[in-house]
């Protein structure tokens, strides 16, 4: 009891169970259902336009005779005559048979003697199921068989045309809507459109266009450049395929010119003109001639973005082995073959020259691709080259057709490194440093009485051990952790 | 979102019925079939030809609706039904969803189960124009 009236004193605080209205909720969903049902059923018939209905073998026959044949009460009829002459299933199975079997072929006078052998019954009662049988299926059926179907068929087309004729109505769209309001619930569009009163989209309806079209442009428009504005770029026609827009920009002219619109009066729809397929672009076959080649463009020279990093070529000593002839602009360039665009391994044999360097950027040079662009990928960044001299530089943009400097194999720069410096303690060895290959001192000098060079940072590119940069002795309370490191 | 979804389970009932609803037993089956009973001549084709192999729509199929059937329906659908039809197993289905919609209507009538063999024997009576 106590329960009970606990549940009692929770009712008024939760929410009533129907606190909407009911049969305004049930009339949405019933008209939400009558709209998705006459959507499907038009796809429906659109997907089944031509669909073969009726086998091969029953072409012969008229339309109107098999829908007779059909029909659901012959079945009840067969089902009584069953009883009335106490048939058993199988001569009641070949009544539909026969009957089928005569109004297929056209042979009526057969139907006594088909009766007669399939049913195996007795003559009198064979005469009035033959009675019954044509005055409720004969004779109609006969009279089905002997019309002329085809002409009939064509009668009946051009019925239709000149009815067609007759509904069709043409009148301004404003009259049609004022008159037949059920126009302007017609789809033009297939997508749900927003209106700025509505919080929730609305149907693509006519008269939801015109609303959208007249709050956005004005009642009076009579300017078709702003139609044209609305239909391509209004926020509700920017996705619209070709053939709603078209439809759109015919409801929307007839809208502002007052135009004359067609109107089935029967189905209570526009009728909108069949749309024209749209341009295409030509295409170009073979026998047309290709246009003149143009001229190419001169090369587009931008401005030089200067970087403190960069170093000019030409504030530095030139090598004529390394730079070679640039190659000018406008010269014609050799055949590039496909080859020239694909990257290859860096070849240690043949070194080619470097590529020119100037001051306007990268100059052109056969079998290379090359950027106008001053900016420049990671891989493009300049590095120095050393040459043999010690001290000479040379500024090189690293190719990938390029080879890297060249080097002698590994086994040999171990083992010259091995002979160089047998005795040298691990700890000033700098075996994974860049730069050039450590040089020989004489057996007396020892590596602290090296003269040293002014120290250069390098960038640490390629494999190429440094030589000029000798190690300092470090003070005797330092340990030096890092070779220690490399060491073990 | 509410509207998607009751607009998502309206369309469902007239495509995929046979999706729809659950054909676990045949008081589920039977559901089925009252459903599609339910449905006018033309809205039954719209669940497609496949549906007609499911022995809880065949069970729906009314008079008229079969009549329907067979003046309009294409091809697929018709070859489809008798296919199933010729199925003993699915005749025996058939006629348990009847004999269960029946029950639901109580007062020992046998209206649905009648209607199952009229349907079959219309079939039977009609093969020629079920037959390509």
């Amino acid at each position: 009891m106590a329960f009970y009236q606990q549940q009692d004193d929770r009712l008024p605080k939760s929410p009533a169970p129907l606190d909407y209205d009911l049969q305004s909720q049930k009339q949405l969903v019933a008209e939400a259902t009558e709209e998705i049902k006459k959507e499907l059923l038009e796809k429906w018939q659109q997907r089944y336009a031509g669909a073969q209905i009726f086998p091969d073998s029953l072409s012969s026959m008229n339309p109107a005779l098999i829908d007779f044949l059909l029909a659901f009460n012959n079945t009840l009829f067969y089902n009584d005559l069953a009883k009335k002459f106490s048939l058993t299933q199988q001569q009641r199975d070949n009544l539909p048979k026969i009957v089928w079997y005569v109004c297929l072929n056209k042979k009526w006078e057969q139907l006594k003697v088909s009766l007669i052998n399939d049913l195996s019954i007795n003559t009198v009662a064979t005469d009035q199921i033959l009675g019954l049988l044509e005055q409720n299926i004969i004779l109609h059926a006969k009279e089905l068989a002997q019309q002329d179907f085809v002409a009939q068929r064509k009668i009946a087309g051009a019925q239709t045309a000149d009815a067609q004729k007759q509904t069709l109505l043409s009148q301004p769209l404003n009259d049609a809507l004022t008159k037949t309001p059920e126009l302007g619930e017609q789809l033009i569009t297939s997508e749900k459109i927003t209106l700025r009163n509505f919080p929730e989209p609305v149907r693509p309806s006519i008269k939801n266009w015109l609303a959208d079209y007249t709050f956005t442009i004005g009642y009076d428009n009579k300017d078709s450049i702003k139609r044209g504005n609305y239909i391509f770029h209004s926020q509700n026609a920017l996705h619209l395929s070709p053939n709603d827009r078209q439809k759109l920009a015919y409801i929307l002219k007839a809208h502002d010119d007052g135009s004359e619109i067609t109107v089935n009066k029967n189905l209570k729809q526009i009728v909108f003109p069949v749309a024209s397929p749209a341009p295409t672009a030509k295409p170009i076959s073979a026998t047309t001639p290709l246009p003149a080649a143009k001229p190419a463009p001169a090369p587009i020279s931008r401005p030089q973005i200067p970087n403190p990093a960069y170093r000019p070529l030409s504030a530095q000593p030139p090598r004529a082995a390394a730079i070679p002839r640039p190659v000018a602009p406008n010269r014609p360039l050799p055949p590039t073959g496909p080859q020239n665009l694909t990257f290859q391994k860096p070849q240690t044999a043949a070194q080619p020259p470097a590529r020119p360097a100037s001051p306007q950027g990268p100059a052109v040079t056969p079998g290379n691709v090359s950027f106008s662009s001053a900016q420049k990928l990671p891989y493009e960044k300049i590095y120095p080259v050393k040459s043999d001299e010690v001290g000479a530089t040379q500024f090189n943009r690293v190719n990938p057709v390029q080879s890297l400097p060249q080097q002698p194999p590994l086994e040999a720069r171990a083992n010259k490194i091995q002979s160089a410096t047998p005795a040298q303690p691990a700890a000033q060895t700098k075996p994974h440093t860049a730069g050039p290959a450590p040089q020989q001192l004489p057996a007396n000098q020892q590596p602290g009485d090296v003269k040293q060079s002014p120290y250069i940072i390098r960038p640490v590119f390629g494999n190429t051990e440094d030589t000029s940069s000798k190690k300092k002795p470090l003070p005797k309370n330092v340990v030096n952790l890092k070779d220690n490191f490399f060491q073990e | 979102m509410a509207t998607e979804y009751f607009t998502d389970t309206i369309l469902d009932r007239f495509v995929i019925p046979q999706i729809v609803f659950p054909q676990d037993t045949n008081q589920q089956k039977a559901a089925l079939a009252w459903h599609i009973l339910s449905l006018k001549d033309a809205e039954l084709l719209l669940c497609g030809a496949l549906a007609f192999s499911y022995s809880g729509i065949i069970a729906g199929i009314s008079q008229n609706a079969i009549e329907y059937i067979a003046k309009n329906a294409p091809r697929r659908y018709r070859v489809e039904l008798l296919e199933s039809l010729k199925k003993n197993y699915v005749q025996k289905e058939v006629f348990e969803i009847a004999k269960s919609m029946d029950e639901d209507l109580g007062k020992n009538t046998t209206q649905n189960q009648d209607r199952i063999k009229n349907l079959i024997q219309y079939i039977k009576d009609n093969r020629g124009a079920f037959e390509f």
